[in-house]
């Protein structure tokens, strides 16, 4: 479990990497293209400034971006160019100040997700992980889609704390069945953590409900005659 | 919130891009694509189909209630489905339908249009399938025009029973406005009497993370359509006849394998018993296209590295991607990993070209694991362009436009990719033994 989280921190990364400057990609490049046309005639327009930036950013041309981001500031404000700012600290691995600038975005804007995404996710990596947590939580209450992998996301973070972590983290891969239905993705993480703590029972009883689809798994009833033997050779530990 | 906003410029950029592409690729438009603009009346479509139910959707000019009258002749639409809320964007869903049985239906601003759909068979049921497969379709222009043209003299009066999408279904964004033009305008006889299941591509995902497609389309996340349910409509599986359909997210979600998708994935094709399985996902794992999937960190490599192990494991049997604006077939392979220069003339299960008038038919046992799978990159249903074209799993590699059609018919598979250019030609067919 404990090379699958630290695993998971570090793929949970990837989304926010740069992107290397060998990614060519022939439509970024049509519309950096088009953005300079339309910049030729509008030299100082902050939001094209800002998408220009972001496609360079795309492509791995963090100079290029910075010197549009710049020009965005100077012609416009700071806070609303926190954002694409943050993203560039994020390519230069800046991270410290891509969070103070996705801060600065959603003291304005206090419910754009990708921001929020990005922030917990770069608290992460930084090891701020109650931080991190803060994020996904807060995410989660303002995003109008719930994906699996928030919850998941979440619930690995939270299993690292001590002393109740493992107990948050059932909290939370509970609260994504509640809100998105019975998940195989979910529910075994749910057992892994069960396990980690000892409690045998619960794990065979979260692994029976997954009985309606993977009953008739060869993996499924291995994994059941396991839990069985588990329970039956060792008293679960008070929770 | 000022002009100066991300999601402004961004908005801003759409409308702009969206009033070039359209004037220039339609001529005849007038249009603005703009989310300002009054929206046009769409479809309907059909999504989320089982044996037994079906939804239908459609947008209509004014706010109206939603009614589908359907019934099992043309001349009796008897039964009425109807939602008494009043909008513009309508869905029903019907219910205790007869499986494998053709309906005609009518919503209530086409009241005088009769469509029809048919349902497919009790799961697991053989029954000859027809399946349309187009990539990066989105450009809503000449091409994409030409390769549904192409399409339809191929099908004549066939029925298609499903069209998947291999995602940038629509150019640049991926927003509402575009998705008239790029779908809705492009295919509206397909989608009326054809399920219509999509996997998001990176442009489907720049407008708003992708919230138009997810608007746009109800894609199955309960299990209630066969396979194991996901719990978000980025990724999800369904069961057509015999055949196990899944769509993967190769671009908004996490690809790792201590991801969501990924243990969900592997669940679902544990508990698969359908007899063919074809996997499909925007980023192809190998390509040598106008994307390389050589370059390290990207989608591209994650779904080779992380997902084709699971695919050999549960016998998937087909892989189709997109994103290359080109057309590569692969040989049947099986363990390739790496990078292009690593694969191994051994790793072919199959040197031939799989045609019944050529080195002979793909054959794989029923229900086996660890048999070879083709990989096809179809991302040119809307544009192609010049590439190195040479990755060495593939058996065919070419820029030409074109769409994927599959033909299953009990232990057979016949594939055909069919192209506006009568000289582009891949076909090849897959036997199922015991």
């Amino acid at each position: 479990m404990k090379a699958i989280k630290i695993l998971t921190l570090t793929l949970l990364l990837l989304p926010v990497l740069p992107a290397g400057p060998a990614l060519a990609h022939a439509s970024l490049d049509e519309l950096i293209e088009y953005t300079t046309g339309l910049l030729s005639g509008k030299p100082d327009n902050p939001g094209t400034l800002l998408d220009r930036a972001r496609l360079q950013l795309k492509q791995g041309n963090n100079a290029l971006a910075l010197s549009d981001i710049e020009a965005a500031e100077r012609s416009s404000d700071a806070v609303d160019v926190a954002y694409v700012r943050g993203l560039y600290f994020l390519a230069e691995k800046q991270r410290q100040q891509a969070i103070d600038a996705f801060g600065k975005y959603l003291g304005r804007y206090p419910g754009y997700t990708p921001a929020i995404l990005n922030r917990a996710k770069t608290y992460a990596t930084l090891g701020k992980t109650e931080l991190s947590i803060r994020d996904y939580q807060y995410l989660l209450s303002v995003s109008k889609v719930h994906s699996p992998d928030y919850y998941l996301e979440l619930a690995q973070l939270e299993s690292t704390l001590e002393p109740c972590g493992i107990h948050m983290a059932l909290k939370s891969l509970d609260r994504g069945m509640e809100n998105l239905g019975l998940l195989v993705s979910l529910q075994a993480a749910a057992i892994e953590f069960e396990l980690e703590r000892k409690a045998y029972r619960m794990a065979l009883a979260r692994h029976e409900t997954l009985k309606p689809w993977l009953g008739n798994t060869p993996q499924w009833k291995a994994r059941q005659k396991e839990l069985i033997g588990r329970t039956s050779q060792f008293a679960d530990e008070p929770d | 919130m000022n002009n100066t906003s991300p999601q402004n410029s961004k908005y801003h950029l759409v409308v702009l891009f969206c009033l070039v592409v359209l004037v220039s690729a339609c001529g005849n438009s007038n249009s603005t694509c703009s989310d300002a603009s009054p929206k046009t009346a769409r479809g309907p479509y059909l999504q989320n189909i089982s044996s037994t139910s079906i939804v239908i959707k459609w947008r209509s000019e004014q706010q109206t209630i939603s009614r589908v009258r359907y019934g099992s002749s043309p001349n009796a639409l008897v039964a009425v489905q109807e939602d008494q809320s009043i909008d513009v964007d309508h869905e029903v869903g019907l219910g205790n339908l007869v499986p494998d049985t053709r309906y005609y239906y009518a919503v209530n601003d086409t009241a005088e249009t009769v469509f029809s759909f048919r349902t497919p068979p009790v799961e697991g049921t053989a029954r000859p399938s027809r399946v349309w497969i187009v990539g990066d379709s989105g450009t809503a222009d000449k091409n994409a025009k030409n390769v549904r043209d192409a399409f339809v003299d191929f099908n004549g009066s066939n029925a298609t029973d499903l069209l998947l999408m291999l995602g940038d279904n629509a150019y640049d964004s991926g927003a509402d406005c575009e998705y008239q033009r790029a779908f809705f305008d492009m295919y509206p006889a397909t989608i009326a009497a054809t399920p219509v299941m999509p996997t998001i591509g990176n442009h489907d995902a720049r407008e708003d993370g992708g919230a138009p497609y997810f608007n746009i389309f109800n894609l199955p996340i309960d299990g209630n359509t066969g396979g194991v349910p996901s719990g978000t409509e980025a990724y999800y599986s369904f069961n057509y006849a015999n055949i196990h359909f899944v769509s993967l997210d190769s671009e908004t979600s996490n690809r790792s394998p201590s991801g969501a998708m990924y243990s969900w994935l592997m669940a679902d094709l544990a508990a698969n018993t359908q007899d063919w399985t074809v996997v499909y996902f925007h980023h192809p794992p190998y390509s040598k296209g106008t994307h390389d999937s050589d370059q390290p960190g990207t989608a591209m490599a994650d779904m080779r590295e992380y997902y084709t192990p699971v695919f050999e494991m549960y016998g998937v049997d087909l892989v189709f991607s997109g994103h290359s604006h080109n057309y590569e077939r692969s040989f049947p392979i099986l363990g390739h990993r790496g990078t292009s220069a690593t694969f191994l003339e051994s790793m072919k299960t199959d040197t031939g070209n799989g045609r019944k008038d050529g080195d002979g038919e793909y054959t794989k046992p029923y229900n086996s694991v660890n048999q070879g799978i083709v990989y096809t990159v179809a991302g040119s249903s809307g544009k192609t362009r010049s590439a190195p074209l040479n990755h060495p799993v593939h058996y065919l590699s070419m820029s030409k436009l074109g769409s994927v059609v599959l033909d299953f018919d009990g232990d057979q598979l016949n594939v055909t990719f069919v192209s506006p250019d009568p000289a582009a030609i891949d076909y090849y067919s897959i036997v199922k033994t015991i």
